[in-house]
């Protein structure tokens, strides 16, 4: 049996047996067939010395149990990694971020504890998956929609706690934002509650995020100080109807003022879909890769060469027909009036709740429908696709503003062909977030060998991306360190803080460490 | 340029964890008939399998789900894409592609699918398989 990395033998064993008696013995894990299965299927360390592997799992049942196991770990310092669905790739899958964790795996906490239907909201254990909330939604007649990401097979707890985005109404895409109510166990074993939920008694966790004090519902996010049991989140009361639009401008010079536009409109709450700006000249042939901004007199003639437009935003709208169709006459006239050669063109208007018809035609997600759908990407003509064994994602925040865009997209097109990164995916300007703008670039990954340079490479790009101040959001374990490096205002005090924190309320070091750049004072000097 | 294809533009950036797998639309000569048995493996199937390996179309106007897809495009012909229509898929072999991956699908924990959930879904495919129309096998 494989040890944690400072742990003997017979100490390992003895935490084990504990958290055998808690869980029962079918559910502690330590053949290597069984660990197999904890292994990040898209790792850029597979199968090479350094791949993050669990020494041993663990599937507590609730709460009680997931208590035993902490403590049982805490009173031996056996390094622990909770996951909920495991179901994260692309961002680390099961495993864990140090080597040798006992991942504490929460599928079996798979509860619906409540469905508010007048509060719109609902509380969950970490296994519940958007397929089993959709599930229940659908069987027990509610009239709330979930926000689900794509794929839709993660947990709603799991997603949130990344940071996870889905695709319906603002104050529902950031999974994290749309979260209200925590439940964790601590280092310690002890129990904690965020919000109202410190509250005996109270009927409000669902409905008030803060309670009193500091709100510390930010702990838990890509954190490494405790075990979220559960979790509340608000949904999206099913509107009356959906439109989709779109906006199309003729001109390179058009851009910065097209963002600051549609930023107004969005902020006004004139649209509350997801907003996509894209270039249809830049993306002709193949939608998925956003070719290098040239300067304004070539895209300009290109435009003019191509007759494709050089600018487009899409709009989504959820609401009453009525409303919406007024907040796209709104928006054309907005449009119409600041630019020239301006061109509209309603793309998709459904009644809701969906048809079975409509539901064959839609993008599921944008309807709060999970599904494994995604999973066909690049098999539909979309042109550059490179087969792999898998994918990770980089995932930078930049400017919400036409400047940032176009500088994003040309250091990252021209590093990225510096360095060789074989990118199958490169977005134009999209975000689940109401503020802000994310670039996102897929990588391939693969699982034989290949994967040495593209982790230098991947490093490279933090680097430059730090230096013009983009930064990423997420990503897989193998680049949280530098990632968190990357923010480095007054020496790393960002990190230095977490690391506080870290030792305070997980003091013996056992949860997570390593997450997000968060290593517990015995590992920080070689950083895991 | 269809609705579907729109959708993926804004779709694309946000996901995590999609399996990319290099497949194109086998088209089927046409569809077969599934009957699906009355065994407890439906109902695992049709909840962890089929939004991946089942029969319906895709909401982009693709005709097959994409494991589906993929698998018709890897047998090309030999053997049908739907797992609902394949006879050779024994507790022992549905075993070790669920707890191994394969392509882009990821390996399924014991927490997630227990062995006697996989033995249920081999009986349900091979009952359903067995009452099926099959897909003629090109030699």
């Amino acid at each position: 049996m494989t040890t944690p990395k400072g742990i003997s033998a017979q100490v390992f064993a003895d935490g084990l047996a504990e958290m055998r008696s808690a869980v029962g013995a079918d559910w502690v894990f330590t053949s290597q067939e069984d660990l197999h299965t904890y292994r990040d299927f898209y790792s850029v360390l597979w199968d090479e010395p350094d791949e993050r592997v669990a020494s041993a799992a663990v599937a507590p049942a609730s709460v009680e149990e997931v208590q035993a196991v902490v403590r049982a770990a805490n009173a031996r310092g056996i390094p622990v990694y909770p996951i909920s669905t495991g179901r994260n790739l692309g961002y680390g899958g099961a495993a864990p971020v140090y080597s040798g964790s006992v991942v504490i795996d929460l599928k079996r906490m798979n509860r619906i504890i409540d469905v508010d239907e007048g509060n719109a909201s609902c509380l969950v254990e970490p296994g519940v998956s958007y397929f089993d909330m959709y599930r229940h939604l659908q069987e027990t007649g509610s009239k709330l929609w979930l926000d689900v990401p794509d794929p839709g097979w993660g947990s709603m707890v799991g997603n949130a706690l990344d940071s996870g985005g889905g695709y319906t109404a603002a104050p529902y895409r950031g999974h994290f934002e749309a979260q209200c109510g925590i439940e964790a166990v601590l280092g310690d074993g002890e129990l904690f509650r965020t919000g109202m939920g410190a509250l005996p008694g109270s009927e409000t966790w669902q409905q008030y995020k803060m309670g009193i004090g500091p709100s510390l519902d930010g702990l838990f996010r890509q954190s490494s100080l405790g075990v979220v049991t559960k979790m509340g989140f608000w949904l999206f009361p099913q509107p009356e109807a959906y439109l989709s639009a779109s906006i199309d401008l003729q001109r390179f010079e058009d851009v910065e003022p097209l963002v600051d536009l549609f930023n107004e409109l969005e902020y006004g709450n004139i649209f509350n879909g997801m907003p996509s700006i894209t270039s249809p000249v830049l993306t002709r042939g193949n939608p998925m890769m956003f070719q290098p901004v040239p300067e304004p007199e070539v895209m300009n003639r290109m435009v003019e060469e191509t007759g494709l437009p050089a600018w487009r935003a899409t709009a989504g709208f959820y609401g009453p027909e009525k409303v919406i169709r007024a907040q796209w006459e709104y928006m054309r006239d907005r449009f119409s009036a600041q630019f020239q050669n301006v061109t509209f063109k309603e793309n998709q208007f459904v009644k809701l709740p969906l048809s079975a018809e409509d539901m064959q035609k839609v993008s599921k997600a944008r309807f709060g429908v999970p599904s494994l759908e995604i999973f066909s990407v690049g098999s539909n003509g979309f042109g550059d696709f490179n087969p792999s064994d898998g994918h990770i994602w980089f995932s930078a925040i930049i400017p919400r503003t036409g400047k940032g865009l176009v500088e994003a997209n040309r250091v990252m097109r021209r590093e990225c062909a510096r360095l060789g990164i074989p990118l199958f995916m490169f977005s134009p300007a999209v975000t689940c977030w109401t503020r802000s703008f994310v670039l996102f670039a897929a990588v391939p990954v693969y699982k034989d060998g290949r994967n040495k340079e593209l982790r230098d490479n991947v490093q490279e790009i933090i680097r430059i991306c730090a230096q013009h101040g983009w930064g990423e959001y997420r990503c897989p374990p193998a680049f949280q360190d530098a990632v968190m490096d990357s923010y480095s205002f007054n020496n790393n005090i960002l990190r230095r803080v977490n690391e506080r924190i870290k030792d305070a309320l997980d003091p013996n070091g056992i949860i997570s460490a390593g997450r997000y750049g968060v290593w517990p004072k015995h590992l920080r000097g070689g950083r895991g | 340029m269809s609705i579907g294809r729109i959708a993926w533009l804004a779709v694309l950036p946000v996901i995590a964890g999609a399996g990319l797998v290099a497949v194109s639309w086998a088209q089927p000569a046409a569809s077969p008939r599934i009957v699906p048995a009355d065994l407890p493996g439906r109902q695992v199937f049709e909840r962890q399998c089929a939004p991946c390996h089942g029969a319906g179309p895709g909401d982009d106007g693709a005709p097959m789900l994409p494991g589906t897809a993929v698998l018709a495009r890897k047998y090309d012909g030999s053997k049908p894409g739907a797992l609902e229509l394949r006879t050779d898929l024994d507790a022992e072999v549905l075993r070790y592609f669920v707890r191994n991956g394969s392509g882009g699908m990821p390996m399924f924990r014991k927490s997630e699918l227990t062995d006697a959930q996989v033995d249920a879904v081999a009986a349900y495919l091979a009952a359903t398989a067995a009452q099926s129309d099959q897909v003629p096998i090109r030699k």
